[in-house]
């Protein structure tokens, strides 16, 4: 059998001849990224092959081709290259790279009374404590443990992870922390990953990796905190519709093929048999509203407190998936459009996560110079999504790129001439450069503007089925800790937003995760939202006609 | 003088084709009337002047100059002159370079590439049977087989959908129409080598590749 040494890793493996570098390390337990879970498209799992003799390996086409100069030193892509021989394998380590992401963890929130799901009674006569859950009695520790009662609140991001520890008792946050989802390094965007977790080997490999995660987590916490993971009673799962049903190891199939339905709909418990807590505690679901309107924004409609606000509010959460609710005086309804993960940066040349050395400010100034910042102060080596829409709008601004999102050679140009100097030429084609090595190109802007339009449509679907005019919306909640770092005038001057929004930006930060807090300590909270969600008017777009229409309209700046 | 009739024709048939590709939709519907008003119904005049605006508008499309937008103005522009010609052009339908069906597959809501294709391919002359999205297997092969089909063309966006190309494909084989129709795939997650997995014939990553590769099947195995 051929074997396979991954030098980074110190790590040798044994594989059948003809799988694939990628299935090879994932099958020893190390992680070359993969975003597009190896169907050849993404071009992030390339590794660099050392001294490989002739025959030991083959490469299969894939979408995604590689530079020539990379493929003259070694490099191929780990998805599409199969084995035959020994091989010395150099793919990053990516347990270094991702520790410096950029995630927020505070969000917008509301008052409420601490009457959780779960109680604690010392018996004193027995000595003991009781558990109750929902009034009843689920179990017993020995002496008073009263004082030791804690819930975890989780928001499931599709990239990132962030769980706050709670006491029970008093509703305090103790702490809270950020991590990458795991999953991502897999695949990295919803639909991908419902793909792979459709596969029985690929649900087990998803499930393990967030699992783990999470009792690494939660291990970490009480570390942190002094505590005990076994007064740990419940557990709130706060995500999008996919990500629930991959944390609670479900296979999500459904949710990828028209009509796209949920196996999960949220709204009860699961025993928290996998978890390292309480031997007695369980797992709430936040209710869903839609197959891709998912419990992290029921959390968020919660947070907001959106179906008590007079006046008409949208709140949207830009990601992947752009996940939006317009409240009008009580009256809700909520949509989902696909954005695609170029705000992620997936499909963008130099596209990268928010760590360090992603430029995630761009700014021009009154004299043409741009003014940029870089995540760790360090060279830039990519752009992040903050950093992408702000690029795109500023250039938009200043006249680099035309209405129809054409780059604007700099002789037809009347931007200034500093801006004119950056318009260089790659491979025969134009491109935009943002900092010493990082450039945008001509794809890159339609990317960001069929991601764009896809918002922007789902805000028009979403006014004009609540007959809504642009002009009469009084304010707009941008949740989710990405939107937390973009700017109001980013997003107006590229027409992700109509102009009327201009002044009525808020940014709400992670109400998923702040509304998950609320599901946790007030269990009357969870039958009030159960009841709602079913009022909340579900606008589905692919199966609108208009759709197409607006969403073309919405595709120029 | 028969010079100069034939000097203001191609003149006249710049002037439509140039409109077409300047997105000029009211300048293309008046060009095409003063066609029609002349009495210059020639198939040759009507037919060409369009074809060459969108066979234009395609390949700055192509080249990145144009985006979904600019590319379906152009179709507009195109779609108004066609109407103030049909009344004149009928029965003289141009013989087309051949017939292609083409659907996104079944799970597969999505639709504009597909139809950005169908459009590309239209233009360059072939007969072109859009079925729509979500499309059975069984209702691709009924059109092929319906339409006696040179190619089918099969669109996916999504991974999670990707894989009922397949099944196209193997019951275009069972009904025994898989050896007169060839099958071209594409769409974001497909791969050349996804393509040759599932026993396609071709793979294409563009609506101009479409074109090409219509071309070269009509070559070698039309009629």
């Amino acid at each position: 059998m051929p074997e396979l040494f991954f030098q980074e890793q110190d790590q040798r493996v044994s594989v059948e001849a003809g799988v694939t570098i990628l299935q090879a390390a994932r099958d020893a337990g190390i992680i070359i990224e993969s975003p597009c879970d190896g169907v050849g498209t993404c071009g992030k799992c390339q590794v660099q092959l050392k001294d490989a003799a002739p025959g030991s390996w083959k490469c299969e086409e894939a979408h995604y081709q590689l530079p020539a100069e990379l493929q003259e030193q070694g490099y191929v892509l780990a998805c599409h290259t199969k084995v035959y021989g020994d091989l010395i394998v150099v793919a990053p380590n990516t347990a270094k790279q991702n520790k410096t992401l950029k995630i927020l963890s505070e969000g917008e929130s509301f008052q409420y009374e601490i009457k959780p799901w779960f109680q604690k009674v010392y018996a004193a006569p027995k000595g003991k404590t009781f558990v109750l859950a929902g009034g009843k009695k689920v179990g017993e520790e020995e002496g008073d443990t009263t004082k030791q009662f804690y819930g975890l609140a989780i928001d499931i991001g599709t990239t990132t992870l962030v769980t706050a520890l709670i006491d029970m008792n008093t509703g305090e946050e103790i702490d809270s922390l950020s991590a990458l989802n795991p999953q991502s390094l897999h695949a990295q965007d919803v639909i991908t990953r419902i793909h792979m977790a459709s596969k029985p080997e690929g649900l087990v490999l998803l499930y393990g990796a967030i699992r783990d995660e999470f009792n690494h987590t939660i291990q970490e916490l009480c570390k942190r905190n002094s505590i005990e993971s076994r007064y740990i009673y419940e557990v709130i799962y706060s995500g999008n519709t996919t990500m629930i049903h991959l944390a609670c190891n479900v296979n999500p199939e459904p949710l990828g093929q028209f009509p796209y339905t949920a196996v999960i709909r949220g709204g009860n418990t699961v025993p928290a048999d996998d978890l390292e807590i309480s031997p007695y505690g369980d797992i709430y679901l936040p209710p869903i509203i839609s197959a891709y309107v998912g419990p992290d924004i029921t959390s968020g409609v919660l947070a907001a407190q959106l179906e008590k606000k007079k006046g008409t509010t949208l709140f949207i959460d830009i990601g992947t998936n752009g996940e939006m609710i317009l409240a009008q005086d009580g009256k809700l309804a909520g949509t989902s459009t696909a954005a695609g993960p170029a705000f992620e940066g997936m499909n963008i040349t130099c596209g990268m996560r928010a760590g360090n050395g992603a430029l995630e400010l761009y700014q021009i100034q009154p004299d043409g110079t741009p003014k940029t910042h870089v995540i760790g102060d360090v060279k830039a080596s990519g752009i992040c999504g903050s950093g992408l829409l702000d690029i795109i709008g500023e250039l938009v601004r200043v006249g680099v790129i035309g209405k129809s999102g054409r780059l604007v050679k700099p002789d037809k140009g009347k931007y200034p001439d500093v801006l004119k100097a950056q318009m260089k030429e790659k491979d025969g084609k134009p491109v935009f450069y943002v900092a010493e090595e990082v450039y945008i190109t001509q794809s890159d802007i339609r990317q960001v503007q069929l991601a764009k339009g896809a918002i922007r449509a789902g805000v028009e679907m979403l006014m004009s089925a609540l007959g809504v005019e642009a002009e009469h919306v009084d304010c707009v909640e941008i949740a989710g800790s990405f939107g937390y770092h973009l700017r109001e005038s980013s997003l107006i001057d590229q027409g992700m937003l109509p102009e009327a929004f201009r002044g009525k930006v808020k940014f709400v930060g992670n109400t998923s995760k702040s509304g998950a807090k609320a599901f946790l300590l007030n269990q009357e909270v969870r039958t009030y939202m159960e009841n709602l969600v079913d009022e909340i008017k579900d606008v589905e777009l692919s199966q609108d006609p208009k759709f197409q229409d607006v969403f073309v309209k919405a595709l120029t700046f | 003088m028969a010079d100069a009739v034939a000097e203001a024709k191609e003149e006249i048939r710049r002037r439509l084709a140039d409109a077409i590709r300047d997105m000029e939709v009211e300048t293309a519907a008046d060009t095409a009337r003063v066609i029609t008003t002349a009495g210059w119904f020639e198939m040759e005049l009507l037919e060409t002047a369009v074809a060459a605006g969108m066979s234009e508008a395609s390949r700055l499309y192509e080249e990145g100059e144009y985006f979904i937008p600019e590319l379906l103005s152009c179709a507009d522009a195109a779609e108004e002159a066609t109407k103030i010609f049909r009344p004149y052009m009928m029965g003289q339908r141009p013989e087309p370079k051949g017939c292609v069906v083409i659907g996104s597959v079944a799970g597969d809501t999505h639709d504009i590439g597909k139809n950005i294709v169908a459009l590309v391919v239209e233009a360059a002359g072939y007969d072109v049977f859009d079925i729509g999205r979500d499309v059975s297997a069984e209702r691709f092969v009924d059109a092929v087989i319906e339409k006696q089909a040179d190619a089918l063309a099969l669109a996916s966006l999504m991974t999670t959908s990707m894989n009922h190309m397949a099944d196209v494909i193997q019951l275009m084989e069972r009904r025994g129409c898989r050896q007169s129709c060839r099958v071209i795939v594409g769409g974001k997650p497909i791969s050349p080598s996804f393509a040759q997995k599932i026993g396609a014939d071709y793979y294409s990553a563009s609506a101009g590749d479409t074109v090409r590769i219509l071309d070269e099947i009509m070559k070698t195995h039309g009629n």
